[in-house]
């Protein structure tokens, strides 16, 4: 085990009595609680953290938060890897294993760093030159190298173990931030009464806060961030969420946050997620989400060890832990200096303060009184190293070398970027602000407002004021009624820094503008030689910005040379428009608990325990389980099942759950004139206590549902649908009652589940009925006729019994309410065994209606008309409908479009496939040739063969005739019959039995 | 994410909602031309800018919704019943 | 004939009665063999319904008496609750009730009615409910429609402490409970039957 070499021997917000064990590739190192991955490596002196995407260059951390663009690891192992995690994000606990990745064989050699050799081919845009021809190679060559060469971590192979969820959030005021301004805001609008989210995406609050030495309302910062922080927790309106980060700004106000509600512990969570992804409603958003330090563009800035100063003053002050031994430092703004007399204090060399300012003012004279060395008007020249930082070459701003400065660490200061990316993502457009060389925020056009860093306000009295104004304004717009008397927290004032702008410290090496995704500053030149002037097409060709940090750190040094290439100023480029997510966002959390079994919810029906007793196999029909076919033992096949359960219907009698049916009742003095504008038929004069098949239209004609509808009283009918389309129907009516003939009175309501259902069909349903009921109903033909209707009682229940077939058969449909389902269906059943009953699933049902030519989901595509079916003499001339209009056009009343027919075989051992096409000619079968295609198919007991629905043209004339039936994906060629529909009982004798 | 409000149940959701597109053409009687018809199931305007539109609460109380909503910035001026007359705005903001 | 037996939408989970002890932080319960009706006023006569059964017609209130509560759906539509008359005699004493003044749809066995309470229950529901159940917006009696899980739930709060009551169709209360109750493990739930 190492020591931790690079650890302080005082300070920092870590608990030293807690040491922690982990592994960082298969190499055992130890930290303390309160780390995050990246300073307990750096603890344990390791700077080497990864490898660059393009140029697999060697690269260390740069930041110390959720902008860091290198230090990117595989976390966990096996099921729970997770690929390109930031080590500053990853908080440390026992047991951590990490792994760096894109590099072969390991870390400090990697094999395909020989990129670096032929960098000048992998410059801006080369996806696009190199590899373009011939584009056949595309797929087999050229995108399998890049894949395995420019790539980042590897996602797990196995499924995610952990679970994820959601939640939902509402409030008055959501704070984005928690930092000085964020801390302030949530504070005045908490105190107002108004309900307050305050989300920090770090472990702690205080933001900045913490890397600074000023006194709050007379108490130091951090003792002042606890006292606020208690305050939060203490107010009941007000709800902290630390560990979250808020990714994206939508529409309505509504933002989008992810929870790290158990990374920073140990797998596994038992029955907690491990993160939760928030959609958090606000009325007022106070955006405080501070500014992005960022680096300056020289000569191999991206060596392991080059980080930013206010990263190196994190890792001191937040971690107790020295990023090297000899930290040297670049700036052209004040704020490098902190981190000079903060490591000064900590006893780490500072060998030198280059500031590209000519008089950078007052702080100067601190630092050398500190004797620590200051150079004006000096800019780096080049880092230089292997795998890490030995030396720092400064130069003038004329490019005239100065010296070589021995550091194993340069602190670089860039000048902050206020950050942008929520407003942006609103559609702000941000505006460039020279003074502080940065983008802020634009008039907002949604209920939010920004304060603090993230519109360019650096002092912390500034930031206070500012945050504590934008929590009042924005509780106030929210409707509460705000103290006038309430005071900002105060601090003392601060002097505005200057800052000079240094886009490009002069050098001819590679220059990182993007770190993780190694874009140089010679790309954007290039890629503005190539034409690319707007800022859109430069960060596509360049793909600046567009990695998983969304170019925190890189988009206004990218712009700004692009600005510079341009001869243009930077106002004029402008920046692009951000898009979610801020942060990346695993799949799992989007998901939530919407996987596996949850993915959609499952519908069941009342005999659905009854189906499972008897063995059946399911088949989802949309939500709904149903039976498919029920086997009688383990060797009897799908095929052989259906066979048999078909044949025995027509034989002796079958039982069929058919409860999924959609079910409607409809109520009112306008019910029967509703219907009748529903349906193509006429249900006005239907008497009471009769069904009628009924068919509707869409309004382009189209055919869009059948089923039995029954009028069980003037003014209430019992209307049936598909089972797909049940939902469907509802939704037409509602818009039909709602939107088109309001004035009907007419009211509706789902019965679906209030009813289930069971078929009884074949020879004996009638014995098999009467001895299920104790004859409780009498189902002769003199009192229940075909397609009659009987309500009777049954065990104190009210029961239906409908005399509808689809089988053809002599057949019956119960109906009672749900909870007495599964009664009845073992009532049935056990009646049925004197008869040889049998129950059948979905697939003996449309064995069964095919033979009988009934049309069902197949033939009913969305594409057919009702004379396509054979069906048009059911299109009522007495009263208008639906769709009646448009189903007169020309195209669609066509003698000649595909028309219903039933399909034999020739030779009957051939089977038929649903969606072949028919032709003349097998040796021509195209899709100009193709006269219409196979529907439905089923191998049919009673016609000793398959047997086929089509859709031919002509077809109704052509019966006898022989055609083709291709299929070209198993390469079929079966000749076929033109048949009637209606292969089995055409006269219909049967179901008067 | 829209946020629309339903006369009925108030603000919710627009995963609850299913768009039914057009709320400007309206059925026209039985009586009327093919032609008439022809126009109200396939023709429609697609405005950039204000435009009124059907949600159906589905999730919630199946009432139909008009909304006037802008196709641009995706802002909500208003929303009614389908017997209210909603107007649109009289200044089209700019996005 | 085989032994008559009826269910009800989770009877198959083989609940039992609760103790009314558990330290759980969610609570749940179902509550079989509620009757319910759905009640349709014909146009214009809203007023008339609700002034026969004592009911407001105002959407988003439940209007609780001795013998039901009443849930608005929509203009003109509620949704009747009764501790007893799953048999069909709620729904007809209804009918009788309201006279010509409109319909009722016998609804006993179409729905599930689910009970949660417990010091967590608002963590629970706020994973898939996307309304504000914050008790500024929604006071006891608050009702409303949405969709949960994928699911539409019609919810009612019943007391401050807060309880809900949700109410989904037969169909889907073997999945929504499966949901339901996974979603409050992490709180430790207790299950049980009313
Ligand atoms: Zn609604």
């Amino acid at each position: 085990m190492s020591s931790q070499s690079n650890r302080l021997t005082k300070g920092g917000h870590i608990n030293r009595a807690n040491p922690l064990t982990f592994s960082f590739d298969n190499k055992i190192y130890q930290g303390f609680e309160g780390d995050t991955l990246a300073s307990a490596l750096l603890a344990n002196g390791v700077r080497l953290m990864g490898r660059s995407f393009k140029y697999h260059r060697a690269r260390g951390v740069l930041t110390a938060g959720s902008e860091e663009p290198n230090a990117l690891v595989e976390l966990r192992q096996g099921a729970r890897r997770e690929p390109n995690t930031r080590a500053t994000m990853i908080e440390l606990f026992d047991g951590l294993a990490a792994t760096s990745q894109n590099r072969f064989p390991s870390l400090s050699f990697d094999f395909m760093s020989v990129n670096q050799l032929f960098g000048r081919f992998l410059v801006a845009g080369f996806y696009y030159k190199t590899f373009m021809w011939p584009s056949s190679f595309w797929e087999s060559f050229y995108e399998k190298i890049i894949r395995r060469s420019a790539g980042l971590g590897r996602a797990a192979v196995e499924s995610d173990p952990d679970q994820y969820d959601h939640s939902h959030g509402h409030c008055d005021v959501l704070v984005v931030g928690a930092g000085p301004a964020g801390l302030a805001a949530a504070l005045s609008a908490g105190r107002s009464g108004a309900r307050v989210i305050l989300v920090e995406e770090n472990p702690w609050l205080g933001g900045a806060l913490n890397l600074q030495n000023d006194r709050i309302d007379d108490m130091p910062a951090t003792q002042w961030i606890e006292a606020v922080s208690k305050e939060l927790n203490a107010l009941e309106n007000v709800r902290v969420m630390s560990r979250t980060v808020l990714f994206g700004y939508y529409d309505g106000n509504v933002m989008g946050a992810l929870e790290r509600v158990n990374d920073h512990v140990a797998p596994p969570y038992s029955d907690q997620p491990r993160q939760r992804l928030w959609t958090i409603r606000a009325k007022e958003i106070v955006i405080a989400a501070g500014a992005h330090e960022r680096p300056i563009v020289f000569d191999n800035n991206d060596k392991p060890g080059v980080m930013l100063s206010s990263a190196v003053r994190t890792y001191v002050d937040r971690f107790g832990v020295a990023p090297g031994k000899t930290v040297a430092i670049i700036t052209n703004n004040d704020d490098a200096y902190l981190t000079a007399f903060q490591l000064h204090a900590a006893g780490i060399e500072v060998p030198v303060i280059a500031d590209a300012r000519v008089n950078p003012g007052d702080l100067v004279e601190k630092a050398r009184e500190l004797g620590i060395r200051v150079e004006t008007d000096c800019l780096p020249h080049e880092a230089q190293g292997y795998l890490g930082v030995t030396n720092l070459l400064l130069q003038r701003s004329d490019g005239s070398l100065i010296e070589k400065i021995a550091c194993d660490c340069i602190a670089v200061s860039g000048g902050y970027s206020p950050n942008v990316h929520l407003v942006s993502q609103s559609g702000v457009r941000p505006v460039w602000d020279e003074k502080i060389l940065g983008f802020i925020p634009d008039t907002p056009i949604r209920a939010e407002r920004s304060a603090g860093a993230c519109k360019g306000t650096y002092d912390l009295a500034g930031c206070l004021g500012e945050g504590h104004e934008a929590g009042l304004a924005a509780a106030k717009a929210a409707g509460i009624a705000v103290a006038k008397s309430a005071v900002a927290p105060q601090a003392g004032p601060q002097p505005q820094s200057s800052i000079v702008a240094v886009w490009r410290s002069p050098g001819k090496g590679k220059a990182f503008v993007d770190f993780q995704n190694d874009v140089t500053a010679a790309d954007i030149d290039l890629a503005h030689r190539e034409g690319m002037v707007s800022i859109e097409h430069s960060k596509r060709y360049t793909t600046l910005g567009m990695a998983t940090d969304q170019g925190k750190t890189s988009n206004v040094n990218g712009l700004a040379l692009l600005a510079r290439a341009r001869g243009e100023d930077i106002p004029t480029v402008g920046t692009t428009r951000y898009r979610p997510p801020y942060s990346p966002v695993a799949i799992g959390a989007f998901a939530g608990h919407e996987r596996g079994v949850h993915f959609q919810p499952t519908r069941l029906t009342a005999m659905h325990r009854a189906h499972e007793r008897l063995g059946a196999v399911f088949v989802e029909v949309g939500q709904w389980l149903r039976p498919r076919y029920y086997p009688i033992n383990d060797k009897e096949t799908m095929t052989q099942a259906i066979w048999r359960e078909a044949d025995m219907v027509r034989k002796t009698v079958g039982m069929c759950d058919v409860s999924t049916l959609g079910k409607i009742e409809v109520f009112g003095p306008d019910a029967a004139e509703f219907l009748n504008r529903l349906y193509i038929n006429g249900f006005a004069k239907l008497p009471v206590g009769k069904a009628r098949y009924g068919l509707m239209l869409r309004e382009d004609g189209h055919v869009f549902d059948d089923g039995t509808t029954s009028r069980l009283a003037e003014d209430h009918y019992f209307m049936t649908t598909t089972t797909a389309n049940a939902a469907g129907v509802l939704s037409h009516m509602d818009y039909c009652a709602q939107v088109v003939w309001p004035e009907l009175d007419v009211a509706f309501c789902s019965a679906t589940e209030q009813w289930c259902g069971v078929a009884v069909a074949g020879p004996r349903a009638r014995d098999v009925l009467t001895a299920a009921f104790d004859g409780a109903i009498d189902m002769s033909n003199e009192v229940l006729a075909f397609m009659g209707v009987k309500e009777f009682t049954w065990n104190g229940a009210t029961a239906r019994i409908f005399r509808i077939s689809f089988s053809g058969e002599l057949a019956f449909e119960v109906n009672v309410p749900w909870g007495y389902g599964e009664a009845m269906w073992e009532s049935i059943y056990a009646a049925g065994k004197d008869f040889d009953l049998i129950p059948y699933g979905t697939e003996a049902l449309g064995v069964l209606r095919i033979e009988k030519g009934h049309v069902a989901g197949n033939e009913l595509d969305g594409r057919t008309t009702a004379q396509d079916m054979g069906l048009g003499r059911m299109m009522s001339s007495k009263k208008p409908y639906i769709g009646l209009p448009l189903s007169q056009r020309e195209g669609m009343a066509d003698e000649m479009r595909p028309r219903l027919v039933g399909l034999k075989p020739v030779d009957t051992k051939n089977r038929l496939r649903g969606g072949a096409h028919l032709v003349d000619d097998k040796n021509n079968a195209t899709h100009e040739t193709s006269l219409g295609w196979v529907t439905s198919v089923g191998d049919s007991p009673a016609i000793g063969s398959w047997i086929g629905l089509a859709y031919l043209k002509d077809g109704p004339n052509r019966h006898g005739e022989r055609i083709f039936a291709v299929y070209p994906l198993k390469d079929e060629v079966v000749e076929v019959e033109i048949c009637d529909p209606v292969f089995f009982d055409a006269k219909g004798e049967r179901l008067h039995g | 994410m829209h946020r629309i409000d339903c006369p009925w149940c108030g603000v919710r959701d627009e995963s609850e909602f299913q768009y039914q597109g057009d709320a400007t053409v309206s059925r026209p009687k039985f009586k009327a031309s093919e032609e008439a018809f022809f126009r109200y199931a396939y023709v429609r305007e697609n405005p950039r800018g204000w435009h009124t539109e059907w949600w159906h609460h589905v999730g919630g109380c199946r009432q139909w919704v008009k909304v006037v909503r802008n196709t641009l910035t995706h802002e909500i001026h208003v929303t009614g019943t389908p017997a209210d007359k909603l107007a649109h705005p009289r200044k089209v903001k700019s996005p | 004939m085989a032994e008559f037996n009826i269910v009800t939408p989770l009877s198959h989970l083989g609940l039992v009665a609760g103790k009314g002890t558990s330290s759980a932080g969610v609570l749940l319960a179902d509550r079989p063999g509620l009757a319910i009706a759905q009640v349709f006023a014909k146009k214009g006569k809203t007023a008339a319904v609700a002034k026969k059964l004592g009911i407001s017609a105002e959407p988003c209130v439940a209007t609780s008496h001795e013998n039901y509560t009443a849930l608005p759906l929509s203009p003109g539509q509620w949704m009747l609750f009764a501790t007893t008359g799953a048999d069909g005699s709620f729904q007809r004493l209804l009918e009788k009730q309201i006279g010509k003044n409109g319909y009722v749809s016998e609804q006993s066995h179409s729905r599930a009615a689910i009970r949660i309470s417990g010091a967590k229950v608002l963590d629970v529901l706020s994973k898939e409910c996307r309304l504000d159940l914050h008790s500024s917006v929604a006071d006891v009696g608050f009702c409303a429609q949405t969709t949960m899980s994928g699911v539409g739930v019609l919810m009612h709060k019943i007391d401050d402490s807060p309880t809900f009551d949700l109410v989904v169709f037969a169909g889907f209360a073997d999945s929504f409970w499966h949901w339901i109750t996974q979603a409050s493990a992490e709180y430790g739930v207790e299950l049980s039957r009313d």
